[in-house]
């Protein structure tokens, strides 16, 4: 009955309409500013829906590579072999903003324990084991709880290409390794000795940058720093897909880079292009 | 009111209950249906809100289960559980409460947890995420749960308060090797492992949501509403409604509905609905979850869990509206094009009526007038049809005969009419207008049928035919002229012939006269031979003054009733001896046949006429003449093609007789009977005059059928006598040799004729006295009246005619005996002294024997 009641009313409104899918896979990096970037593309195009999936970086530029996503998520540099295989698969990689990585330490190190500036050095010296505790560095009395992102994550690449001069470079064995950044935050957040790090749009909210002093010279994350280069734990963010991909995906990329996309990025904590 | 008009009026009422019924009848329906929808539609959103609190309960049961687990992996691992078991020890050292954080940490965000902490059984933190934190005591909500398990099983708590947030918190007992239970490791729950991130999973729609209350009712999930409780004033800015929201109807300590009844059942739902904790209608299921010690409840807005229901009833009630709105229009423009059309009719119908010249007016069955055209307003004297309508027409028009005598409206033919269902059409009556004035009118009157075949009225259609009356009577008075006309120059014919005639009888008599005056003497043989040849001369001129008389038709009958076939067989004799050779005559005699009333003379002559004529026709040859008799019916239309005197129709005795002779053209059939036409060297031309005249006489018909070269048939045909009399003699008597005596006065002006009377008067006896005219006759009878017996008087004389001398001697003495001579006959000649008393008439010529007989009845003895 009510089938039929709900046919007799819609049979002469309703045109049945395919939905287009359009698959993001990648950095999570990107994935903070995708998903609402995705949520306003279908208020817009309520025929397309962008499905956002994690991963990491390499993951998004596999995804691509294979298909399993039209769209790739790469919040760090192209290495060389993909470099070659972006060109042999006829992908291409378009920048939609900048990210950069800040160093953080839990809150009552940084408002209460006088951690608010570190050396490049020093950095790496607490992440290589070689500073163990807070004390060292004019701190606390406390063991230092070093928190380490897995190695293919890019901002671990960000972080590890500068202070650890290896985007691969290793971590004290003893260092607590976890994945998303979300992981990350709730550490810093739960501890009163952890030093981590996190893309500069996530700090804030009791997670406080560190100055990163590097040669005398005092590096602070701000939009200006990171889109001229200055800033040296930055990184641009990146989409990927390939060129004969339908057009509402190209579409999509499109509307990442219009103004509107761009107000989202900048909400979502990155540096928009311009 | 006219039957057609109750019958229309009862149509519209019978209309509109039907539309009306059918109006009701699909309120009822929409009624019934949309109670229907309403019911499957609350039993489908009531399955979705159970089928939503199902999965919510089983996600929360899923997720406690898995935690616990996980919980019991840490503490029965044993590296972990020696470092967790170490940190309780009171010596335990800052590096294996580090060494224990940073085996912990990662595993903690790992699973969803975000802390965790190492309870003394009193309270205290002997480790945790936190250095700082050593040593501190656990909030109370906690310590009570703490120790809660620290006897007991694993736990999970109901999200407790921290400050401004709130924790849940997942409490595992930590047992030393010898099995006592030593503390207690809380584990925090990240916020996506929350109640109320399942809780969230049950939110769709606008206003369903899925939410847990304790016992108490308050919210251990937040609200999927807080703006709206923040501007409702239950809720501060800024805050979370877990545990600072109660489930109450607002403004009252009512709780509401469902978390009344959450502990009556495991289960229970109202789909009727009820004030929910934010004031609105709500239906809701809920179903109470003793592991978390928490009622789930899902609830819908009555308002969106009708909204499929509502758009279907507003859009069945705007299909009906937009059903019953065309239907009006259509209903609507159809009466209009059902009205035009009637109109156009009627335009058309009142055209028709009022360019005819006929007057047309309608009847209803009350004998009502129900409409008038133009030309029966004006011929009536009427201004408007509006006097007419409703009017009793009998009364108003034709009401009295036209001498004045009332007519009786069931008498009136054109009530018969609309009675017997018949056509009337009536040319004799009269219609009486406005003024009192009343006009001959010819109508017809149709009745009316309805579609049933049931009268309904009638029509009558009529015309003014007073100037049709008057042409009609000048037609007939200049046909009278034309009739007096021909009469004229007929008499003119006729005597011319009679002129004739009586001079050749009138030579002869006046020869022999006087051969038998000179001869008288001398040769008195002789003599009387000549008077002999006078008084056959006179009798010749008897019978052609017969003839004449028959011809006007006059003539003297002797009517008695007499068969026609007896009548012919009679004559038979006489027949056959005047025909030519070679003729023979066929009888067909009726037998019995009615009797007629006729002068068996002339009914003979008449017979006699026909067959010489016939025989005349066969010239000599051999042929047969046929007489028939018979009766038959003649009605007006085949009297018309008759000769005759306006005969009436009905029953006829006949004879006919028909010859196969040379037959006539039709001018010669045209002529026939006018006197003195011949066709033959010998004869007047007064046989057929005669024999017509006869006819007219005896108010007979007489039909002729001739074609030339083939024969004629002439058939006489006699109306039949009603009433049969004894046959009666009325032929004149055999004179009796009867001698009267005194003195008779003869008045007559010809003296040829008085002294003839007197010759015979006083051969019979009397004495006589002769007087030339009136005057004379009443001289003598002043001077001898008392000897004169009886007077013969003439009726046509000089100076004073028999009529006033009559007079004048009925003064002298009023027994005086008169007896009249005429040429006319009796009937004409006494008419004007009937009743006084005349003593008897004798038609001219007088023969002796008619006077004998006369005086013998005038004197008596």
């Amino acid at each position: 009955m009510r089938r039929l009641m709900l046919f007799l009313l819609l049979a002469g409104f309703v045109v049945p309409a395919q939905a287009e899918i359009v698959e993001v896979a990648g950095s999570t990096t990107v994935r903070a500013m995708m998903e609402p970037a995705a949520d306003a593309w279908h208020q817009l195009h309520p025929d397309v829906v962008v499905t956002v999936r994690g991963g990491g970086s390499s993951a998004g530029f596999s995804s691509v590579l294979d298909g399993r996503a039209q769209i790739g998520m790469m919040s760090r540099e192209l290495e060389p072999e993909e470099l070659s295989l972006l060109q042999q698969a006829g992908m291409v990689q378009v920048r939609i903003g900048f990210d950069a990585v800040a160093v953080v330490v839990s809150e009552p190190l940084y408002l209460r324990g006088g951690i608010a500036a570190l050396k490049k050095e020093e950095i790496a010296a607490i992440y290589r084991g070689d500073i163990r505790n807070w004390l060292q560095l004019d701190g606390p009395d406390r063991p230092i709880l070093v928190i380490d992102k897995e190695k293919e994550r890019g901002t671990r690449q960000v972080f590890a290409g500068y202070i650890l001069d290896s985007t691969h470079g290793d971590s004290l064995p003893e260092a607590v390794v976890v994945g998303p950044n979300h992981d990350m935050k709730t550490l810093l957040q739960a501890s009163d000795q952890a030093i981590g790090f996190l893309p500069f749009g996530e700090t804030g909210d009791h997670l406080h940058a560190l100055r990163v002093i590097d040669g005398g010279h005092h590096y602070v994350a701000d939009t200006g720093s990171v889109r001229d280069g200055s800033y040296p734990l930055s990184r641009s963010l990146y989409v990927l897909h390939k060129k004969d991909a339908p057009a509402y995906v190209q579409e999509f990329v499109e509307f990442l880079c219009s103004p509107h996309g761009q107000a989202i990025l900048r909400n979502s904590g990155y540096v928009p292009l311009q | 009111m006219p039957f057609r008009q109750m019958h229309a009026r009862f149509s519209d009422y019978l209309g509109n209950f039907v539309v009306l019924l059918f109006l009701l009848f699909a309120l009822l329906v929409s009624w019934l249906s949309l109670n229907q929808i309403r019911k499957y539609e609350m039993q489908s959103v009531v399955a979705s809100l159970h089928a939503v609190n199902f999965s919510t309960a089983d996600r929360l049961r899923q997720q406690s289960e898995r935690m616990v687990a996980e919980s019991a992996s840490l503490t029965d691992n044993e590296p972990l559980h020696g470092l967790m078991l170490a940190c309780l020890q009171a010596d335990a050292d800052e590096m294996t409460r580090f060494a224990l954080r940073q085996q912990l940490a990662s595993w903690l965000v790992a699973h969803g947890f975000s802390d965790f902490y190492i309870v003394n059984p009193d309270g205290h933190i002997a480790a945790g995420m936190r250095q700082s934190d050593q040593g501190k005591v656990v909030s109370a909500e906690l310590s009570h749960k703490v120790t809660e398990v620290l006897h007991g099983e694993a736990l999970l708590t109901h999200p407790l308060p921290e400050g401004r947030d709130v924790r849940m918190w997942l409490l595992t007992p930590l047992y030393d090797q010898a099995g006592k239970s030593v503390g207690v490791f809380a584990l925090v729950l990240g916020e996506e492992r929350h109640f109320a991130q399942v809780a969230r999973l049950g939110r769709y729609g606008s206003t369903v949501e899925t939410y847990l209350v304790d016992r108490q009712g308050w919210l251990l999930t937040p609200s999927r509403f807080e703006d709206e409780l923040i501007a409702g004033g239950q809720l501060k800015p800024g805050h979370s409604s877990v545990l600072a929201v109660r489930a109450m109807q607002p403004h009252t300590d009512e709780p509401t509905f469902a978390v009344a009844h959450m502990l009556d059942a495991r289960e229970g739902m109202n789909a009727e609905g009820y004030i929910g904790y934010r004031g609105g209608l709500v239906a809701g299921v809920w179903q109470w979850d003793r592991l978390h010690d928490a009622a789930i409840i899902t609830e819908i807005d009555m308002g969106e869990a009708l909204g499929s229901y509502q758009r279907t009833r507003n859009l069945l009630l705007l299909l009906l509206g937009g059903l019953l709105v065309s239907g009006g229009l259509v209903a609507r423009s159809y009466a209009g094009y059902r009205r035009r059309l009637e109109r156009q009719d009627n335009e058309l119908r009142n055209l028709l009526l009022e360019s005819t010249a006929e007057a047309i007016f309608g009847l209803d069955l009350a004998g009502r007038c129900t409409f008038a055209n133009q030309s029966c307003l004006r011929m009536l004297g009427y201004e408007s049809a509006g006097e007419l309508m409703g009017r009793n027409m009998h009364l108003l028009l034709h009401h009295s005969h036209a001498d004045g005598s009332p007519y009786d409206e069931q008498l009136c033919k054109i009530s018969l009419s609309y009675r017997n269902k018949t056509r009337m059409h009536c040319r004799e009556e009269v219609f009486w207008r406005r003024d009192g004035s009343s006009f001959p009118v010819e109508y017809w009157s149709h009745p009316m049928f309805d579609e049933s075949g049931h009268v309904v009225g009638c029509v009558v259609t009529f015309l003014d035919i007073t100037e049709l009356r008057k042409a009609e009577e000048q037609r007939n008075r200049i046909e009278k002229q034309i009739q007096h006309t021909q009469r004229l120059e007929s008499m003119g014919v006729l005597a011319g012939g009679i002129a004739h005639d009586f001079n050749n009888i009138l030579s002869a008599i006046l020869g022999n006269a006087a051969l038998a005056s000179r001869k008288v003497i001398s040769d008195p043989l002789d003599a009387r031979e000549k008077l002999e040849k006078v008084v056959q001369s006179c009798d010749r001129a008897s019978v052609l003054c017969r003839q004449m008389l028959a011809y006007s038709g006059k003539g003297k009958f002797v009517v008695r009733q007499l068969n026609l076939s007896a009548m012919v067989e009679e004559v038979t004799h006489l027949l056959e001896v005047s025909l030519d050779k070679g003729v023979v005559i066929k009888y067909s005699l009726a037998d019995p046949l009615p009797l007629i009333e006729a002068d068996e003379a002339q009914m003979q002559q008449v017979v006699m006429n026909l067959v010489t004529n016939a025989n005349e026709a066969i010239a000599g040859r051999s042929g047969v003449i046929s007489i028939t008799t018979g009766v038959m019916h003649a009605d007006l239309r085949y009297l018309m093609d008759c000769y005759g005197d306006n005969p009436v129709a009905g029953r006829f005795a006949y004879v006919e007789v028909s010859d196969a002779g040379c037959g006539m053209d039709a001018a010669t059939q045209q002529r026939i009977f006018d006197p003195f036409f011949t066709t033959k060297f010998t004869g007047r031309g007064l046989g057929m005059s005669a024999v017509l005249g006869i006819v007219r006489g005896h108010h007979g018909a007489l039909k002729l059928y001739s074609e030339p070269g083939k024969g004629t048939t002439f058939k006489l045909l006699l109306p039949v006598c009603e009433q049969a009399e004894s046959s009666q003699e009325a032929a004149i008597e055999r004179v009796s040799p009867w001698q009267g005596s005194g003195l008779v006065m003869v008045v007559d002006d010809e003296e040829t004729v008085r002294e003839t009377a007197v010759m015979l008067l006083e051969d019979m006896g009397f004495t006589t006295l002769a007087a030339a005219d009136g005057m004379e006759a009443l001289e003598l009878f002043r001077a001898r009246g008392q000897e004169i017996r009886a007077v013969l008087m003439d009726l046509t004389m000089p100076r004073m005619g028999g009529e006033e001398c009559f007079r004048e001697l009925r003064r002298i003495n009023p027994d005086v005996r008169v007896v009249l001579t005429s040429g006319y006959n009796e009937q004409d000649a006494i008419q004007t002294f009937t009743g006084k008393r005349l003593a008897g008439f004798i038609q001219k010529p007088v023969s002796p024997d008619r006077l004998r007989k006369a005086m013998h009845e005038a004197v008596g003895g």
